[in-house]
């Protein structure tokens, strides 16, 4: 076991080095100056100059990167360039609220999606099975941010049981935490349960037609061991796959429906990032991105070594 | 309805009652193009302890059979249609789901041909007996890991102690048959159907396994149902012979007699094609032709395309299976008439 | 006899002739064809966008806002008046054109470099492969967003991020095409007499792996949609005058409490056009893939 985790992390280091290689170019690619941009249009060429030596921009780009790389790793992603806060204390702030986004959409994801995926499997090619099939194969197709705001205008504005806007913290009341972290994470999770649930139908389906299924069987266990115990073990693991890829598109998705919700997660730092074109808060949120995508994947790869004996060698 | 009266005692004493007695079954699958037989009228039984092979190649019907007794069909496309399976004088065609889950594993129980694709890959062996043994003894988890654990050091598993946490994948597929038997037999049922168990082996391990089948068969006083397409392994391990072709069985009989004086021309054909019991230098005959398809029966007796000894009689109809000669029967208008070359 | 898992649901019982290859088999899957005839629909809108719209879909009339379908104005009109219906046509062209080019530049950029290290294989496709990795690690929005961060907005920049994003997708498919063919003695052979690295790779190899590769098209049309949408949404990608669908949806978002209506045209547009490429996609991998399972 140890042996799978030791060998995960070596290869995760080159991944690491090509991500931080790859947003350090994003400031090559940037036009015009930064030190100038900065400075403001005001400043004459002294100050930019002086603005550069002072950021470190004037090194040779080794040097920058040895600098950049060096920084990154002891958590210093510099200072935000319209702000002036230092990048790292924007994300603290912002983790929070996309983690509580993403704990929320995940857990919903699940509780839809698998039940759903198991009652078609079980029921395969009748009603059930077909309704499921179908709201999967239209849920797929539609944004998050979409059923983003279908929510809001059915149970936010028409009806007032969810607020349409806002974050609050945990420690304004869990009640309250959770009110507003419904619509956001019901719009994530909607399609994503949909992918789940195909995902299980298909792996549970497929399972189920195996040899060691009707060894089961022919032994006389109960259903509910047979389907929730033997096949869901081998069923979990490309179910969990999945579930671990979804990972990297609620971040990303969170972009928007941060916008659409009014939450000031990451997201909503990138996008403030990106419109102010700073630099410094893009690196810092992408990095991040980067590495909690990679963290939950070496999860994901635990969990499958852990469901897999074969694995474990 | 009146009680039954206290009279046994005058009737004769009654013959001895099968354990398995499956009569006239019937079992047709659903295909685009209707509802199609496959098993078409299969008769026979099986005594306590006495072991019965179920012979007959690809596509003759006998494993459906199989599944059709142990009530599997329902989670296939085979429903059965006619007839009745009576175990230990219970009609299992007609008994709900639940009290069959009861009986499998039990009172009847199956190994299958993969060995290795039978067993949960992601449960140690153990824990699968276990399971098992918990379900219908109703043992405490020590127990039944005890249990488990006797069962392995039964079937042949060295070590069986240290081996109970081990997984499918670590054992061999001679092992994996071993420990199949264990799970099957743990609970200790009074038939075991044995679908092809060691079709997937190799040569030397299927000799071992077919022993412990027999050592096992003593030991319990089980009844086996051994199904297979090679009447090689036969000789060995059974008492009695079924030939089972095209949805029916063709001649039922001892398994030394079949094996010396087949009465009908297809189990001829299949001890003809046995290589261990030519003499060197002797040519291997197969059967002409191929195993007609559920669906594509031919008229008449369904063996007679491929006979050498048809005539028109046997074109126009199916033969009965009848009983001809003491404890033999057959499908065949001339069994009578012909003799048949049979091994030694 | 194999045990009953093996019995096959559909006996085999004589039937006509049926002839294989991807097209037919496609033709008998429905929902695949209509959505094909839905997206060839919406290109050939596309193209003559212009002359079908029946108004200015630039022309503000702001006495006439947030109108809902009438015989005048057949979807309505948006907030600054403008005829619903033609920017709907107009913006269809903007968002097919979109589509093409994300998707031109994902292949552009991943099948070439896919195809080259699949078949160098060690150092440059070890390389390659981490460089993938790495690229996939960050989530496609936040990088997509990122590039546009450096390069501006704008319409044609946030596709040629949206294609750098999706690249990775069709690298990894050329490469496993490649892969699986470079060991083959056959290319060895043909390598000796002489054919260059191209030719090969371009003429043999390329071949092999266009059934996955049309398939993985045609699911990337859904997914360019879907983050142009977005990007849209954000404000990041199509600027004003002119209208996407993505763009539309927001113009719509932004007057949801005065009126529910504007909004809708778009995003049912965006969600059927979705849906038909996934499902064209799922029917044309059902189509290949049994063929080639009938091949072995």
């Amino acid at each position: 076991m140890r042996g799978v985790i030791v060998r995960r992390l070596a290869l995760l280091l080159p991944v690491l080095f090509v991500i931080l290689f790859a947003v350090f170019l994003l400031q090559t690619a940037l036009p015009g100056d930064p030190a100038a941009i900065i400075a403001g249009p005001e400043a004459n060429k002294e100050i930019v100059e002086g603005v550069r030596v002072s950021l470190g921009l004037d090194k040779p780009i080794w040097e920058q990167f040895g600098t950049f790389m060096g920084d990154v790793l002891r958590g210093d992603f510099g200072i935000s360039y319209r702000s002036g806060r230092p990048v790292s204390d924007m994300i603290e702030g912002a983790l929070p609220v996309t983690g509580s986004l993403a704990l929320v959409t995940s857990v919903l994801t699940l509780l839809i999606g698998v039940p759903l995926g198991i009652v078609a499997a079980l029921k395969r090619g009748r009603l059930a099975d077909r309704l499921v099939s179908g709201y999967s194969a239209v849920a797929i197709a539609v944004p998050p941010f979409v059923f983003g705001f279908v929510l809001v205008i059915v149970l936010a504005l028409n009806a007032a049981w969810f607020p349409a806007t806002g974050y609050k913290t945990l420690a304004d009341g869990p009640d309250q935490w959770l009110e507003h972290l419904v619509l956001p994470s019901l719009a994530f999770a909607l399609p994503l349960a949909a992918e789940i649930a195909r995902q299980v139908r298909g792996s549970f389906a497929e399972i189920l037609g195996r040899d060691f299924i009707r060894t089961a069987r022919a032994s006389g266990l109960s259903p509910i061991s047979i389907v929730g115990k033997h096949a869901a073990k081998t069923a979990a693991i490309p179910v969990i796959t999945v579930f671990g890829l979804q990972a990297g598109r609620i971040l990303g998705g969170a972009v928007v429906v941060e916008q659409v919700f009014g939450l000031p997660g990451l997201g909503s730092l990138a996008y403030e990032a990106v419109s102010g074109r700073d630099l410094p808060l893009i690196r810092g949120v992408v990095i991040v991105s980067a590495i909690i995508v990679i963290v939950v994947n070496l999860a994901v790869d635990l969990c499958v070594a852990m469901l897999n004996p074969r694995l474990r060698a | 309805m009146t009680r039954p009266v206290e009279l046994r005692h005058e009737a004769p004493a009654p013959t001895p009652q099968p354990l398995l007695a499956v009569e006239d079954l019937r079992v047709s699958f659903g295909t685009d193009v209707g509802p199609v037989t496959v098993v078409d009228g299969v008769t026979f039984s099986i005594q306590p302890g006495e072991t019965l092979a179920l012979v007959g190649e690809s596509g003759s019907g006998k494993s459906v059979t199989a599944m059709a007794i142990i009530g599997l069909l329902r989670h296939s496309n085979g429903r059965i249609t006619g007839g009745s399976v009576r175990f230990d004088g219970r009609e299992l065609t007609t008994l709900p789901e639940k009290q069959l889950r009861t009986m499998r594993g039990s009172s009847i129980s199956m190994i299958f041909q993969e060995p290795r694709r039978s067993l949960d890959p992601a449960f140690s062996v153990g824990s699968q007996i276990a399971e098992v043994a918990a379900r219908h003894l109703d043992l405490s988890r020590r127990d039944a890991r005890r249990r488990a654990i006797e069962m392995l050091d039964r079937v042949g598993i060295p070590a069986a102690a240290q081996r109970f946490g081990d997984y499918p994948h670590e054992f061999s597929g001679g092992m994996c048959q071993r420990v199949m038997l264990a799970m099957a037999l743990v609970a200790n049922p009074r038939l075991l159907i044995a679908d092809e168990p060691t079709t997937a082996l190799d040569v030397t391990v299927q000799a071992r396994v077919l022993r412990l089948l027999g050592d096992l068969q003593q030991e319990m006083g089980l009844s086996i149902l051994l199904i297979t397409h090679d009447l090689g392994v036969v000789a060995e391990t059974c008492d009695r012979v079924a030939v089972m072709y095209a949805g029916q069985i063709v001649e039922e009989a001892a398994a030394e007699t079949l094996l010396r004086s087949p009465r009908h021309p297809y189990s001829e054909g299949l001890l003809a094609s046995l290589p261990q019991f030519l003499d060197p230098g002797q040519r291997l005959v197969a059967i002409s032709g191929s195993v007609p398809i559920p669906g594509s029966w031919p008229q008449g007796c369904r063996f007679h395309p491929r006979c050498d000894y048809a005539v028109d009689a046997c074109r126009e109809a199916i033969p009965e299976l009848a009983l001809k000669v003491d404890g033999h029967h057959d499908r065949c208008f001339r069994a009578d008439e012909l003799s048949l070359p049979g091994v030694s | 006899m194999t045990a009953i898992g093996d019995i096959p649901t559909k006996l085999p019982v004589p039937r006509r002739p049926e002839r294989s290859g991807v097209v037919f088999r496609l033709r008998r899957d429905r929902i695949a064809m209509v959505c094909l005839f839905l997206l060839v629909f919406l290109i050939v809108v596309a193209l003559f966008a212009h002359l079908i719209a029946p108004q200015n879909p630039n022309a503000q009339a702001l006495t006439n806002r947030l109108e809902g379908p009438s015989g005048k104005h057949w979807l309505g009109t948006d907030n600054f008046g403008r005829d619903l219906f033609s920017r709907m046509i107009v913006a269809c062209r903007v968002t097919l054109l979109a589509v093409a080019e994300g998707l031109g530049i994902a292949v552009v950029i991943g099948i070439p470099t896919g195809l080259i290290s699949g078949y160098l294989g060690r150092a440059t496709d070890a390389i390659a492969s981490r460089v993938t990795d790495g690229l996939m690690a960050i989530p496609p929005l936040i990088f997509a967003i990122a590039i546009i961060g450096m390069l501006g907005p704008g319409l044609s920049k946030a596709m040629i991020a949206v294609g750098v994003v999706l690249s990775p997708r069709f690298f990894r498919l050329a490469r496993a095409a490649s892969q699986s063919v470079a060991q083959d003695p056959y290319i060895e052979a043909v390598r000796a007499d002489g054919c260059s690295v191209f030719r090969v790779l371009w003429r043999h190899v390329l071949p092999n792996s266009s059934g996955p590769l049309l398939v993985q098209t045609t699911l990337g049309i859904g997914e360019v949609i879907i983050a142009e949408a977005s990007l849209s949404f954000l404000g990041l990608g199509v600027q004003a005058p002119d209208a996407s669908w993505g763009s539309m949806i927001r113009d719509g978002f932004d007057v949801l409490n005065e009126s529910a209506w504007s909004i809708f045209p778009p995003t049912i547009a965006v969600v059927v056009t979705i849906a038909a490429s996934f499902m064209l996609g799922d029917g044309l991998r059902d189509a290949i893939g049994r063929k080639q399972r009938v091949r072995e």
